[in-house]
């Protein structure tokens, strides 16, 4: 594998997600009405780009190995810094967290143990499910926290535990889906 | 073909004596986090008890996975993954309480979730890592770096540490944390480099 190769435009495209998840958390952490604004409008980027680097790899046909490792990372750690700053800001159980982040670490391991077998961990569908649930919660949450602020919106409190509790329901449910289809591959393959 | 793993592995080898006591490590994870988001002293005591435990079994499923020959199978993948589960959980618990300033503990967080996926990747371009310095100086730092912290707490008459203390351990770790992402990915950076003047 060449750096010609690890640099796609696609990748590109990913790697800028890197970058987006501290900087919503730190907009997000400072919480004044432009700030959730600014964040906002960040993390709709990161979502359309995170629709948009696949679309570019197929279309460029530069589909890589690398990419595929690339794309859920970049993932794991753009929403799970948003996350980072809903639980400081009080608008998230830290266990709800800790679910998620702990999710991210296992599959990252599962990973690593699918390349040791020599086989590159697909993308499951449970893992495209929880990256539509997560997304769409925190961009709903950030989005009644810039509309209309927390203190002068009464229902946004409960409104962001349902749909923090769907999140981390899903994520956990992808969990269990990955660790036993690795499982599952590993007692058919003896 | 990769060099210095087993390749021919199957599920028993996941469920081994060392690999199990490494899971333990998962279950006491939720445990101390909870324990540690009570911010009582019952609580911090009892956190204590378990990073301690915690400690001790990391020890221990090295030695069984030596003693066994099992060491260069999913031992080091479980082994990693099973610290990390419960370094974040530690690490969590002191975000939440506050003893952890935001900053550090992202980076410790990133570093986390960067390290295997860039094991991955070396396995990928058929060069895997073999249990590298910064790993170890890593699994060493972040446990001492927690029981001092809770520790600390504790020699106090209140739920949080001394701040002198705290700075030390935090700034332990995550230079530990830093060098760990730095090394793989210089190690990671330097092989496809060599790949690209080969061809």
């Amino acid at each position: 594998m060449s750096q010609n190769q690890l640099w796609t435009p696609a990748n590109a495209i990913t790697a800028s997600r890197l970058v987006m998840g501290p900087a919503s958390m730190w907009l997000l952490l400072i919480g004044t009405p432009r700030a959730l604004w600014a964040a906002l409008i960040i993390m709709i980027v990161a979502e359309l780009s995170d629709l948009a680097d696949g679309y570019v790899a197929r279309y460029s046909k530069r589909v890589s190995n690398f990419g595929k490792l690339l794309d859920p990372m970049a993932d794991g750690l753009y929403r799970g810094s948003v996350f980072i700053a809903f639980v400081l800001n009080g608008w998230m159980a830290v266990w709800m967290l800790a679910i998620i982040i702990w999710r991210d670490l296992a599959v990252s391991y599962l990973r690593e143990i699918a390349e040791l077998r020599s086989e590159t961990l697909a993308a499951r569908v449970s893992g495209k499910w929880k990256a539509i649930v997560q997304g769409a919660a925190q961009i709903i949450i950030v989005g009644l926290a810039a509309l209309f602020g927390t203190a002068d919106f009464p229902a946004f409190e409960m409104t962001a535990h349902v749909l923090l509790l769907i999140a981390t329901a899903v994520t956990a449910y992808s969990l269990v889906d990955y660790t036993v289809g690795v499982l599952q591959k590993m007692v058919r393959a003896g | 073909m990769t060099k210095g793993v087993q390749t021919n592995l199957g599920a028993a080898d996941l469920f081994s004596a060392a690999n199990l006591v490494s899971l333990g490590r998962v279950v006491l994870a939720p445990i101390i986090l909870l324990l540690l988001a009570a911010e009582t002293r019952e609580a911090l005591y009892a956190a204590f008890a378990i990073a301690c435990m915690a400690g001790v079994s990391d020890i221990a499923d090295g030695y069984l996975a030596r003693r066994q020959g099992s060491a260069s199978g999913y031992g080091r993948y479980v082994d990693g993954a099973c610290d990390a589960i419960f370094n974040l959980a530690v690490f969590l618990g002191f975000l939440a309480t506050g003893w952890m300033p935001v900053l550090l503990f992202t980076l410790v967080y990133f570093a986390e979730i960067v390290v295997p996926y860039l094991g991955a990747f070396s396995k990928q371009i058929g060069h895997p890592f073999d249990v590298r310095w910064s790993a170890k100086v890593k699994t060493t730092v972040h446990p001492i770096a927690q029981i001092v912290l809770i520790g600390s707490a504790l020699v106090g008459s209140g739920v949080t540490p001394d701040p002198l203390i705290a700075a030390f351990a935090f700034g332990v770790a995550v230079i530990a944390s830093i060098a760990y992402v730095v090394d793989h990915a210089a190690y990671a950076i330097r092989h496809v480099a060599i790949s690209d003047r080969a061809a």
